[in-house]
C-alpha cells in the first residue's frame, strides 16, 4: 500500500496518542493507588499500530500484549479505553473486565484470556470460519515471546498449518524480559510447522506495516498462515502504583516523567517514526505541534469523561452469564 | 419393526441439524474418515464434506479454541472428545475462554462439546470418567446428561440451537444397550428443553434423584423395592445446569425422603449441591436424612471386580432405601 503524507501523519498521531494515553493510565494507576496489575510498556507502538493499520476493517485481531494502539486503530475511542481501565459503569464491559481483555466482535477485536496464547487457536477458528464461509478476511494474533512456550501456541499454529488458514501470528520479542523463552530466533520455529515466517524490526512502523501486508497477500492467495517475529529495539515497563507490582515485573520499570526531555529517536518506535517524517519533509514542526496537541486533548477529554463516570452499582449480574436465564 | 439406539439418536440429531442449518460443523479426532471412535459420525464426511466434518490433530485445547473462534464468526460447531476424559486437556479453553466471553465482553459462544462418559466397560481410569462437576462449577457453561433415546435426540437438537456453550455428556454404556421402537420415538418431543427434569416413575415413599446411566439402576431398584411395598419415585435430572429446582422441590414436598444417586465420585458431586438446596429450601419437608449413593472418592478402577464395587449398583440403592424407610 502506498501511503500519502496525511496517512503517515495520521499513523504518527496514533502512536503519539497511544503513548500519551498509556502514560495517563500509568499516572492514574499511581494517583489512585490502583492495585490492578499495570501491564503497560513502551516500545509496542509500531507493532500495535502497524499491525492494526495493515488490516482492513473486516479482518479481526486479538492481542495478549498490552498496547492500546491496536484498539485505537480499530475505532475504539480513548474514553472507552480509560473507562475500561478503571472498570467504570459505562465501560464497554460494564466493569466486568479490564483493559487487557477488551473485545468487540463488531469492530473485529477478540478478547483473549489471562494466558498469553489462548487466542492463537481461537483466531485459527475465526480464519477457518472465514474460509468456510468464502469470506476474504484474515485473522491476526499478536503474542509476546513467552507465549511460544505454551501448548496453546503449538496447537493453534499446527491446526492453522494443517488447514492452511488465513492466519497471521505476530510474536513480539522484547530486548530483555524476565520470562525469556530461551530461543533467539523464533521465526525459525515456523519451519517445523511448514509455515512461512518473516523477521521484522518491531520498532519500525513502515516495516511492520509492509510485513503484515505481505502476510495478508499470502493469506488471500490461500498460501496459509505466516509467523512474523517482531524484534523491539527498546521497551520499558510503565511505573504505576509500586506496591501493586510484583517484584519480577517491576524490574526496569519506567518512570513516565523521565521520558519528556530525552527522546530516543533511534530505538523508540514513536520518536523514530517522527524523526523519519521530519527528515523526509513529510512533517513540519507546526504539523507536529498540532498533532501532539490533538493527542493531548483527546486524552484529557477521555480522562474528564472517566472522572465523571461512576463505578458499577454493586450487584450480581448473573443474567449476563448466559444468553437467557431459565427461571 | 426397526429400533433406534441411544447412539443412533445422537447421530440422527446431529445429522438432522446439519441438514437444517449449514452453519453447523463438527470437529474432533477421527470424526471424518474413520467415522468416530464409537462410529457416532459414520457417513458424515461423505455427506457433508471436509469443510463441515473436520478431522483434527490430537489437540483438545486447540480444537476447542478453533470451535470458539468459528462460533464468533457465525458457525455452530460441535466438538467431539473421543473419550470425555480428554476434556481435561481443554479445561483452560472451556472454563476461561468459552465460559467467560459473554460475561466479559458480550461475545456468545454457541458450541456443543460432547463425548462418551462413564464406566462399566472395563476401560480403566482414563476412559471411564464422569467430569461433569468441573463444568457444573464453572458459570457460563450448560451441562446436559441424556439417559433415554428421546432425550439423546431432543437434548442434542436443543444444545445445537442454544446460544451458549453446552456440554453434552453421553454415557458410552447406553450407546447400544438402550433402544426404542422407531414409531415410539416418532411421537416424542423433537426439542427437549434444557433445564427441565423428567419424572420417570411415580412413587410415594422415597424420591431418587439421579441422571445419566444411573437412571436405569434407580428404576431396577424401584422394581425390587416394589415387592417390599416401598414405592420409589425416580427423577431424571437431564440437565445439571440449569438445574430444575422446581421439579426437585415439588417432589420433596410430596415425598419427604430423598436419595441422591450418581455414578460420579462423592466429594463435591452433584448430590452434595442438591442436598444443600433441599436443606436450604425445603428443610421442613424432610422426614429423614438425605442419603447419597455415589462412587467413592477414587479414580475409576480397571479390574471388573473393582469397577463393580466402584459404580453404584442396584443393591446399594435398595440398601439405602431400606435404611431410609426406617425413619
Amino acid at each position: 500500500m502506498r501511503l500519502g503524507k496525511r496517512q503517515l501523519q495520521e499513523l504518527l498521531y496514533y502512536m503519539v496518542l497511544t503513548r500519551r494515553l498509556e502514560e495517563a493510565l500509568a499516572r492514574l494507576h499511581r494517583e489512585q493507588e490502583l492495585t490492578t496489575p499495570l501491564a503497560l510498556r513502551t516500545g509496542l507502538e509500531a507493532v500495535g499500530v502497524g499491525a492494526s493499520f495493515a488490516l482492513t476493517p473486516k479482518d479481526a485481531i486479538a492481542s495478549s500484549l498490552p498496547t492500546v494502539g491496536t484498539l485505537l486503530l480499530r475505532g475504539v475511542k480513548p474514553e472507552e479505553i480509560v473507562l475500561q481501565f478503571l472498570g467504570k459503569e459505562t465501560s464497554p464491559s460494564q466493569g466486568r473486565d479490564g483493559l487487557g481483555y477488551f473485545g468487540d466482535l463488531a469492530r473485529g477485536i477478540v478478547a483473549t484470556t489471562g494466558h498469553p496464547a489462548t487466542h492463537v487457536s481461537v483466531m485459527a477458528g475465526m480464519a477457518f470460519a472465514y474460509r468456510s464461509q468464502k469470506q476474504e478476511r484474515v485473522a491476526l494474533a499478536l503474542i509476546p515471546e513467552e507465549a511460544v512456550a505454551t501448548g496453546d501456541f503449538h496447537e493453534g499454529i499446527n491446526f492453522a498449518a494443517v488447514q492452511k488458514l488465513p492466519l497471521i501470528i505476530v510474536v513480539v520479542r522484547y530486548p530483555s524480559y524476565g520470562m525469556d523463552s530461551g530461543v533467539t530466533q523464533l521465526y525459525e520455529r515456523a519451519k517445523a510447522y511448514g509455515v512461512a515466517s518473516l523477521p521484522v524490526d518491531g520498532s519500525d512502523l513502515v516495516q511492520v506495516v509492509q510485513v503484515v501486508e505481505t502476510a495478508m497477500e499470502r493469506a488471500r492467495a490461500e498460501d496459509g498462515p505466516t509467523l512474523i517475529e517482531a524484534v523491539l529495539r527498546s521497551s520499558r515497563r510503565y511505573f504505576g502504583n509500586e506496591s501493586a507490582i510484583p517484584a519480577p515485573f517491576s524490574a526496569g520499570a519506567h518512570d513516565i516523567e523521565d521520558d519528556e526531555g530525552a527522546k530516543d529517536v533511534d530505538n523508540d518506535p514513536a520518536w523514530r517514526f517522527e524523526k523519519f517524517l521530519l527528515q523526509q519533509d513529510w512533517l513540519s514542526e507546526a504539523d507536529r505541534s498540532t498533532l501532539v496537541a490533538r493527542a493531548e486533548e483527546a486524552v484529557s477529554d477521555a480522562l474528564r469523561t472517566a472522572d465523571s463516570t461512576p463505578a458499577p452499582k454493586a450487584q450480581h449480574s448473573e443474567s449476563a452469564v448466559y444468553a437467557r436465564v431459565e427461571s | 419393526m426397526s429400533e433406534v439406539t441411544y447412539l443412533e439418536a445422537i447421530r440422527q440429531a446431529m445429522w438432522d441439524e446439519m441438514e437444517r442449518d449449514e452453519r453447523v460443523v463438527l470437529l474432533g479426532e477421527d470424526v471424518g474418515l474413520y467415522g468416530g471412535a464409537f462410529k457416532v459420525t459414520a457417513g458424515f464426511v461423505e455427506k457433508f464434506g471436509t469443510q463441515r466434518i473436520i478431522d483434527t490433530p490430537i489437540s483438545e485445547e486447540g480444537f476447542t479454541g478453533v470451535a470458539i473462534g468459528a462460533a464468533f464468526n457465525g458457525l455452530r460447531p460441535i466438538v467431539e472428545f473421543q473419550f470425555i476424559d480428554f476434556i481435561a486437556n481443554a479445561f483452560n479453553m472451556i472454563t476461561n475462554f468459552a465460559a467467560k466471553s459473554r460475561y466479559r465482553w458480550g461475545a456468545g459462544v454457541p458450541i456443543v462439546m460432547r463425548g462418551p462418559t462413564g464406566g462399566g466397560v472395563r476401560a480403566g481410569p482414563f476412559h471411564s470418567q464422569n467430569p461433569e462437576m468441573h463444568f457444573v462449577h464453572t458459570p457460563g457453561i450448560k451441562v446436559v446428561v441424556p439417559a433415554t433415546v428421546a432425550d439423546a435426540r431432543g437434548l442434542m437438537k436443543s444444545a445445537i440451537r442454544d446460544e451458549d456453550p453446552v456440554l453434552y455428556l453421553e454415557h458410552k454404556k447406553l450407546y447400544r444397550h438402550i433402544k426404542v421402537a422407531a414409531e415410539e420415538l416418532e411421537g416424542q418431543e423433537e426439542l427437549v428443553p434444557i433445564g427441565k427434569a423428567a419424572i420417570r416413575r411415580r412413587g410415594k415413599h422415597i424420591v431418587v434423584i439421579t441422571y445419566g446411566a444411573m437412571l436405569y439402576t434407580a428404576l431396577e431398584a424401584a422394581e425390587v423395592l416394589a415387592g417390599e411395598s416401598i414405592e420409589l419415585e425416580v427423577i431424571d435430572l437431564r440437565s445439571l445446569v440449569p438445574l430444575d429446582k422446581e421439579c426437585i422441590l415439588e417432589a420433596v414436598g410430596r415425598i419427604n425422603k430423598v436419595i441422591l444417586l450418581h455414578e460420579d465420585t462423592r466429594t463435591g458431586g452433584m448430590a452434595g449441591e442438591i442436598a444443600a438446596i433441599i436443606v436450604e429450601e425445603a428443610f421442613d419437608d424432610l422426614d429423614g436424612p438425605i442419603l447419597r449413593v455415589t462412587a467413592p472418592d477414587t479414580p475409576v478402577p480397571f479390574a471388573a471386580s473393582l469397577e463393580d464395587a466402584f459404580i453404584p449398583q442396584v443393591e446399594d440403592v435398595v440398601r439405602a432405601a431400606r435404611e431410609l424407610s426406617a425413619y
